[in-house]
């Protein structure tokens, strides 16, 4: 032990002898702590759903991010092009195609099943015999394969020998081309689309229509309000939460449009249903311009994240959480 | 609290490692010292998905160092699937069936093992095989065109397409049979007859019913295949010879689009989508004559027992000669295959006089001039089989290039304007044409 004298008089060798068992303690509080955190506990059991978001879903959109920006066939190493593949898509005119596809089928599925799914909501919250039986088969088509769905949608809308013209023809109406005409081939889809989403969408409006309060209704009807007043001014407001989540996931959803007109149609006739998705598989795995397709999603995602964030933006106007 | 802690790292350990063993599974297993497993894939067709498992069991038989695992899939996804595990650098099939609409892609992008150095170190005879069935297998890096450079794939059948027709439907319409020397004008003299709506009228006779056709006249069966050998038929083409640009806007496509667009207008052909939920409408009877490949020819003697048919070669085009256009089904070894030796092993065995004869003449024409005969014995339909072999003489390639896919659809697509009515056949092909150009040239 060295006991020179330090500034203050104090031996040193015994403050640094203190410091270091002082410092030993303090990292022995902090281990003991870490170990007994529930803490780092819950981190470690988050670890294999970190790993895997980090590794099947961040990464691989960092690594798109990256790939846009360059020429690409899977096989080969990528070749930077900067702009490139963004200046293509501006100028290909199939893209602008599969854009408005797109965005038609959003918009004119999503309206459509939000409404039809909260009158079925609201129909099905009855108390009246069977309503069980209802739901269920409401629900259905949501647990149905969407391959087989398709496939069978496929059939009712077969010009020569679909169900649909058959009742048409029987009822002496026009019959209709459906999917083998540009003009109705993407409302078809839509159709499919809405019938099938329907039960999803009904589970969570009854969810939501279950959550509001009856003595909000006795209120109402107290102070003289009809069936359609309780429904614009009691239903509506206290519903928009779970409206509010419906649309967002919706809209979400219908951008990425793939398996109907994958099965379906694969973009036609004249790339009337062509959309986004369906235009990124074709060229990443059919085509091999892999950056390309990158490219493509990215745009995707930009449009997704300003439409989400504009909702967001715009329900302060008409959500109600109290 | 130290329990719980680890009792996390516990679970965790427990979720991630099975993950991790599973990956290393994916990499590939060795079945032992002596035995190798090759990997052998096809796209599902009825008659080729009975007989590989049968070829594979004999191989094995007749090579018992080498175990055959036989993978199917659809064709239009065969493909995909292979590029996606060639990214992936695992999972490609050792030896695979060829499709031409592919060839190319896959040998400019290294999945193919060039085959030159097996055939000259074995001395494979290649005039045993016909030469187009050879040019059909080759590839050119330099040029990136089928037809030359080395050679990437075996020849399997030697198909080509013929004029499928419904012999019943003819009697009972009063109608002579297509055959040799038949032009397009006798064609669609016939196909207008043939093109029946409920009450049995057809276009030309009055109250016809558009909206209830019971029989189509005519059906181009091979998606635009179809039109590009009616167009060279006519003397036109659609991408230029040297690649670089499209002429289906020249005067003999148009002519072509125009004639066809003339058949649509009149129900002759079924609109675009209209049948597509038959799995085959020549075989259902709705369509009087098909234009499909010869492919068909065996699968269509094993299910058609409705009606008699037969076969007609395809009508001669306004240039006056006979075109028809030719494709090879092959097998192709991929390129970074563990087992390149016993992969060339199976290939050769494949194109040898006892699979050709005893297997592929099954599927379609056996590429190995000496099993050709195998096509026709054994089978009683339909009566002029025998006369594809001269027909041959006719059979002109069609050299894919790297952007065919991408173009096939723009065409498809583009065309379906015409056909609808949507537009007329000029500005259709000058739109198509554009929409080629454009594809030509991207990078």
């Amino acid at each position: 032990m060295d006991d020179s004298i330090g500034p203050v008089g104090r031996p040193t060798a015994r403050i640094g002898q203190a410091a270091q068992i002082a410092r030993q303690g303090t990292v022995r509080l902090w281990l003991s702590r870490l170990v007994n955190s529930d803490a780092v506990a819950g981190y470690v059991l988050l670890l294999p759903t970190i790993a895997g978001l980090l590794l099947f879903s961040l990464g691989p959109v960092v690594a798109s991010a990256l790939l846009s920006f360059t020429r690409w066939d899977g096989l080969s190493a990528p070749v930077w092009t900067g702009t490139e593949n963004y200046q293509l898509l501006l100028s290909d005119p199939v893209f602008w195609t599969a854009l408005r596809n797109t965005a038609f089928y959003t918009v004119g599925s999503v309206v459509p099943s939000i409404a039809l799914a909260l009158l079925l909501a609201i129909a099905v919250n009855q108390k009246i015999r069977g309503v069980v039986f209802f739901r269920t088969l409401f629900f259905l088509p949501v647990v149905s394969p969407p391959v087989a769905i398709a496939i069978l949608w496929g059939w009712l809308y077969n010009p020569q020998y679909g169900l649909i013209n058959a009742v048409l023809d029987r009822l002496g109406l026009p019959l209709g081309q459906w999917l083998a005409d540009p003009s109705t081939a993407l409302p078809s889809i839509m159709i499919l689309s809405i019938w099938n989403s329907l039960g999803y969408n009904m589970v969570l409006f009854l969810a939501g229509l279950q959550g509001i309060p009856q003595e909000m209704y006795e209120a109402a009807t107290i102070d003289g309000a009809g069936a359609w007043a309780r429904f614009r001014h009691v239903t509506l407001p206290l519903l928009s939460p779970t409206t509010f989540f419906v649309l967002v996931l919706a809209m979400i959803g219908a951008f990425q449009l793939f398996d109907y007109v994958f099965i379906m149609t694969q973009g036609g006739p004249m790339y009337s249903t062509l959309s986004i998705v369906l235009y990124i598989y074709q060229m990443a795995f059919q085509n091999f311009k892999l950056g390309y397709a990158s490219s493509l999603a990215y745009v995707l995602f930009v449009i997704i994240a300003l439409v989400t964030f504009v909702q967001f933006r715009l329900q302060r106007r008409w959500v109600h959480y109290e | 609290m130290r329990r719980r802690w680890l009792v996390a790292l516990a679970l965790s350990a427990l979720i991630l490692l099975p993950i991790q063993g599973t990956y290393a599974a994916h990499r590939g297993v060795r079945a032992g010292a002596t035995t190798v497993t090759l990997s052998f894939a096809t796209y599902a067709f009825d008659p080729w998905s009975k007989i590989f498992p049968q070829m594979a069991a004999q191989f094995e038989k007749e090579h018992p160092t080498i175990k055959l695992k036989v993978v199917v899939t659809t064709w239009n996804t065969l493909y995909t699937k292979m590029q996606a595990e060639a990214m992936a650098h695992q999972g490609v099939p050792d030896v695979f069936i060829m499709d031409p609409a592919v060839l190319a892609i896959l040998a400019d992008r290294g999945i193919l093992m060039p085959l030159d150095n097996f055939v000259q170190a074995h001395r494979m005879d290649l005039s045993q095989f016909y030469a187009n069935s050879i040019t059909d297998s080759r590839y050119n890096t330099s040029a990136r065109t089928i037809g030359s450079g080395n050679l990437y794939a075996l020849p399997l059948t030697n198909d080509q397409d013929e004029l499928f027709f419904n012999q019943t439907a003819f009697d009972k319409a009063h109608l002579a049979y297509p055959q040799e020397g038949w032009t397009w004008d006798k064609l669609r003299n016939a196909a207008i007859k043939l093109t029946l709506d409920r009450a049995g009228r057809n276009p030309t006779q009055a109250g016809f019913d558009a909206n209830h056709i019971a029989q189509y006249g005519l059906n181009i069966n091979d998606g635009n295949r179809g039109i590009l050998e009616l167009i060279q038929g006519a003397g036109g083409a659609i991408i230029s010879s040297d690649y670089k640009r499209s002429v289906i806007d020249q005067p003999p496509a148009v002519k072509t689009i125009t004639w066809l667009a003339n058949l649509y207008k009149m129900h002759v052909i079924a609109p675009p989508g209209a049948l597509a939920a038959l799995s085959d409408a020549f075989i259902a009877g709705k369509v009087a004559m098909s234009l499909d490949g010869d492919w068909q020819v065996n699968y269509y003697a094993d299910t058609i027992k409705k009606f008699k048919w037969d076969i007609a070669p395809v009508p001669i085009g306004p240039a006056g000669k006979p075109y028809v256009i030719g494709d090879t089904n092959s097998w192709s070894i991929y390129a970074h295959t563990q087992h390149p030796n016993e992969a060339w092993e199976l290939l050769s065995w494949l194109v040898g006089q006892e699979a050709m004869t005893k297997y592929a003449a099954q599927i379609g024409l056996p590429s190995l001039k000496s099993a050709a005969y195998a096509w026709s014995a054994g089978y009683k339909a339909p009566a002029h089989r025998a006369l594809v072999l001269k027909w041959m003489r006719w059979t002109h390639n069609n050299q894919e290039g790297l952007h065919e896919n991408e173009w096939r659809t723009a065409v498809d697509q583009n065309l379906q304007a015409v056909w609808l009515g949507k537009v007329s056949p000029e500005q259709g092909a000058k739109t198509t044409a554009a929409a080629i150009d454009r594809i030509l040239q991207s990078p």
